[in-house]
């Protein structure tokens, strides 16, 4: 098991590295840079010098190559934009935010659809099945959750003033957009516990456990929701690095200070150092999230314990 | 020796299969009232020119933020334009991503997911760590990237999103390949010297193309929140094209006053997600019955 | 004591004055979307304690049905809609749901047909037997443990100590059958209940479950009933047998007589249709033509009547009657056979 971590994690690691060599090329093919400013064209001499001193007017393999051992020694350069500050003092600032309202949205929208789903499921063709799979479920996926969040500004910001608009200063700013943001996994969450459960209730094992005499509450939790649940673990741990990361339309449209902000504006500034710094925290948190799930679902699956994984 | 393809007792005869699919996928109501719609919009967005009152751009500032009137069914925006024109061209702007992107997506995809599945080895080995690159970074920071970097509009979307979105497509494809390769049937035409690119046509890929399609219906629901996501931060389509998501940004600010300016292009958008994602779970309830 | 007409007689040394289970007049039906499909009609069966009782029927002929309205477990949409059936003196289906439990399991063991998907797989085989044992015998810690060594190894199961650690998956099909006879037997119950128990195993294993079976069922001295497609485990294995088509019954005999003087149409087809290995001329297979119907109305008339060759208009406008030809053997035909052909013999 230990050597198939390690296996994987090194290949995750090499993964990675790709990643970062795709998007440091990627941004190094288009013609332009990032001090091209129509608005202030530089003189030549000035423009040599920034390109100089950031390092930029090296050939490409080399700029990488010194940004790869920057990283190894945990710096990860000066954003182009602010030069006062760096790239690593500027995520973290900007990250919290993101964690809090990320963090938040995970647990209600998972917790939530869970119990949605399940309740739903073992209500099965009841008119709280019904309540809760057409109009739950299907308000979640309706519409983009930016769109969500903009309906939802106007009514309980604008027209009601009873939340901000946005920003973010004080609890209260976590509300609508954590409500905007959850409700499509939400709505997910519940559709897929919901499907998953229902197989269950008709599997031979729980008809064999209500034979012995079991009590329903015995069999609703040991036989159902216990076997139920697992395959939760596949649909939900590769939204939680996205969700943890932010999402750049939600951040716009509360105007939050986070990560998904940092992405827009890094990307259209072409501020190499904060976009392969952003891109790198969401490659890594992503792999994690991979390895993780991986042996979550060998803790509490005993039919796939990696021990008798012969590969 | 000419190749005689065995009739493929595991796999599924043609016709009677679609027919019998057919015919599950319309005793359910729901799917096919969602599947009419999804159609209709279709329609709509492609006779856009024909159907609409109005240009898209067709502004008149004299009657700006108007009420529905005889002469504006729905109403005006800011500039004049008339709101249901602007609401067809949107439908016209965003179908044709919504169609445009994963269609791409599964140009690019399904024959990378395919020789994957089939030739194995190595060549499956480096499919999936690029499986693996593209996942860590998620399809829409990817676009965001390539926007900034090379610019937007209407066919620059649908190539962005369109190039972002084959791993699922291949993804598919893989799964779908490993699992009929070993299928008996498929034993069976090779054993029988059928040569391979016959027995991955014939064969193998009516049997696939029912999850394929399934998936592609379910991309659009998507595609169309990534392409109004970036017509509304302002990255997507450009003005005076009309799109919904940029409908939608615009008519932010009126909110209070008129509504309908950006009331209307989310109700669009509701309508043209639920339809695709209703037909589209309609569509692999029929080509599938025991996956509930 | 011994009714005429619509109930089977007793047999002979009854071993306790009133029968353990009695089953009369039993209807089950399924609501389904847009027809109704009747299982069971009309069943009536006894069994009393320390007897084996073999149910057969073709594949829905409602005797798996008739196996979980015992217990009062019939899933929706199906419904007893008619009918009564007397355990131990209870009414089983007035029974509140706590009481039901106690029947399940303490009273009554079922044996399941697919073995291979009647274990949870996320608990292992020693937390199967620790609920029903602390359930119903109040057993647990040490105690449990002990006892669930003791079922494993009287089910054959070699090293116990270390199998009940396993999880489900790690078990063959026939040790996972195993399991189940002896979950079945835990907590003492006085009936079990095994539905088609080998359908889904290897024939060498068959023959080895059936034997655990009858040797637990003779040292334990539970009564069984044993419902199965197959004659031949009917024939080695059971005391009684009750024949049922299309959810009703059309015969009931003690074994031997069964055998020996089968009087319906339909036992008499299912017989021929079983091969043989010693036949001195060679035979043809024989099979019933056509299928068994789904029974979508409580129509009149013989079900059996489009498949007998020996039917007539009555049979097929009025329903025969279960009644007695002989002590202890009924039939329900207008035309039963009176001298089985030589073939069978």
């Amino acid at each position: 098991m230990v050597s198939y971590l390690v296996q994987r994690f090194a290949s995750l690691l090499l993964v990675m590295l790709v990643v970062t060599m795709l998007i440091f090329g990627l941004m190094h093919a288009v013609p332009g840079g990032p001090f091209d400013q129509t608005q202030q064209p530089l003189p030549a001499f000035a423009m040599a010098n920034i390109m100089h001193k950031y390092g930029l007017d090296q050939p490409i393999w080399r700029q990488y190559l010194n940004w790869l051992w920057a990283l190894l020694h945990g710096d990860l350069g000066i954003p182009f934009e602010q030069p006062t500050m760096t790239v690593t003092g500027l995520i973290a600032k900007a990250w919290p935010i993101t964690l809090v309202v990320g963090g938040i949205t995970i647990v209600v929208a998972y917790v939530l659809g869970v119990v949605m789903g399940c309740v739903s499921a073992l209500r099965h063709n009841t008119w709280l099945d019904w309540l809760l799979t057409s109009a739950v479920s299907t308000a979640g996926i309706a519409l983009p959750n930016y769109v969500v969040g903009f309906l939802l500004i106007d009514i309980f910001a604008v027209r009601l003033g009873w939340l901000p608009t946005g920003g973010w200063g004080e609890p209260r700013d976590v509300i609508l957009p954590v409500i905007a943001f959850a409700l499509y996994p939400m709505a997910l969450t519940a559709r897929y516990t919901r499907a998953s459960t229902l197989e269950v209730t008709y599997a031979d094992y729980v008809r064999m456990g209500r034979a012995r005499g079991l009590s329903e509450r015995r069999i609703t939790s040991r036989y159902i929701l216990r076997t139920a649940l697992i395959p939760l673990i596949t649909i939900m741990g590769p939204n939680i690095p996205n969700i943890l990361t932010g999402s750049i339309f939600i951040e716009a449209t509360f105007a939050l200070p986070g990560l998904g902000s940092y992405f827009t504006t890094a990307s259209l500034h072409r501020d190499y150092p904060l976009i392969l710094a952003l891109v790198l925290i969401v490659a890594v948190l992503w792999g994690t999230c991979y390895i993780l799930s991986d042996i979550a679902y060998t803790i509490v699956d005993p039919r796939v314990r990696l021990e008798g994984l012969s590969q | 020796m000419t190749a005689i393809a065995p009739d493929s007792t595991a796999g599924r005869s043609s016709s009677s299969f679609w027919h019998a699919a057919w015919y599950r996928y319309r005793r359910n109501r729901l799917a096919l009232i969602s599947g009419a719609i999804a159609v209709l919009i279709l329609l709509v967005a492609a006779l856009a020119r024909v159907i609409a009152p109005y240009g898209y751009a067709a502004q008149d500032l004299s009657a700006s933020l108007a009420d529905p009137s005889w002469q504006h069914l729905l109403g005006t925006d800011e500039l004049g334009r008339d709101m249901l024109s602007r609401a067809i061209y949107g439908a016209q702007t965003s179908m044709s991503i919504a169609i445009g992107a994963p269609l791409l997506g599964a140009l690019l995809g399904l024959p990378i997911g395919i020789i994957s599945g089939w030739v194995g080895g190595w060549t499956d080995y480096f499919t999936l760590r690029a499986f693996e690159v593209f996942t860590m970074v998620p399809q829409i920071l990817m676009a965001l990237l390539l926007i900034a970097l090379f610019g937007s509009g209407v066919g620059k979307l649908v190539l962005f999103l369109g190039i972002t979105a084959w791993v699922g497509f291949a993804r598919l494809a893989r799964a779908q390949l490993i699992s009929l390769r070993d299928r008996d049937f498929v034993q069976a035409a090779r054993s029988l010297g059928v040569p391979t690119w016959r027995i991955v046509i014939i064969h193998v890929l009516p049997n696939a193309l029912g999850p394929i399609v399934v998936f592609f219906v379910q991309q659009i629901p998507a595609t169309i929140f990534a392409a109004a996501g970036f017509s509304f931060l302002g990255l997507g389509v450009q003005d005076p094209l009309a799109d919904w998501g940029q409908m939608i940004n615009d008519g932010e600010q009126f909110l209070p006053l008129k509504p309908l300016v950006a009331l209307l292009p989310i109700f669009c958008i509701a309508v043209a997600t639920l339809s695709f994602s209703f037909a589209g779970d309609g569509l692999r309830d029929a080509l599938d019955p025991t996956s509930r | 004591m011994p009714r005429q007409r619509t109930s089977p007689v007793e047999t002979a040394p009854a071993v306790a004055d009133r029968p353990l289970l009695e089953v009369r007049d039993l209807h089950v039906s399924f609501q389904l979307e847009r027809s109704t499909v009747f299982a069971v009609q009309g069943l009536d069966l006894v069994v009393r304690a320390g007897e084996r009782l073999g149910v057969v029927g073709e594949s829905g002929s409602g005797k798996s049905v008739s196996a979980l309205s015992i217990m009062a477990m019939v899933p929706s949409p199906g419904r007893i809609t008619a009918g009564s059936v007397v355990f131990d003196g209870q009414d089983v289906l007035r029974l509140p749901t706590s009481k039901l439990r106690h029947l399940r399991g303490r009273q009554i063991g079922m044996i399941p047909q697919n073995p291979l998907t009647s274990l949870n797989p996320v608990l292992t085989v020693a937390a199967h037997f620790q609920e029903v044992l602390s359930l119903h015998l109040g057993l647990s810690g040490r105690a449990a443990a002990r006892r669930t060594v003791e079922l494993l190894r009287s089910v054959g199961i070699p090293d116990p100590q270390s199998r009940m650690n396993e999880y489900p998956h790690r078990l063959s099909g026939g040790q996972r059958q195993r399991v189940m006879i002896a979950l079945a037997m835990a907590a003492e119950p006085r009936l079990l209940v095994a539905d088609e128990p080998t359908t889904a195993l290897d024939v060498t294993i068959q023959a080895q479950i059936l034997k655990l079976f009858d040797d637990l069922v003779e040292t334990s001295n539970v009564a069984a009933i044993l419902i199965t497609h197959n004659l031949g485990i009917v024939a080695g294995h059971c005391d009684r047998v009750v024949v049922m088509y299309a959810g009703k019954v059309m015969e009931t005999a003690g074994v031997f007589d069964l055998f020996e003087h089968p009087g319906h149409p339909y036992t008499l087809g299912l017989l021929r249709c079983v091969p043989r290995l010693t036949v001195t001329r060679s035979r043809r297979f024989h099979a019933i033509p056509g299928l068994p119907p789904r029974v979508t109305s409580p129509a009149q008339g013989c079900p059996f009547a489009p498949r007998c060759d020996r039917a007539t208009e009555q049979c097929v406008s009025s329903t025969p009657p279960l009644a007695d030809v002989s002590p202890g053997h009924a039939l329900a035909c207008w035309h039963p056979v009176t001298a089985p052909p030589e073939e069978l013999r």
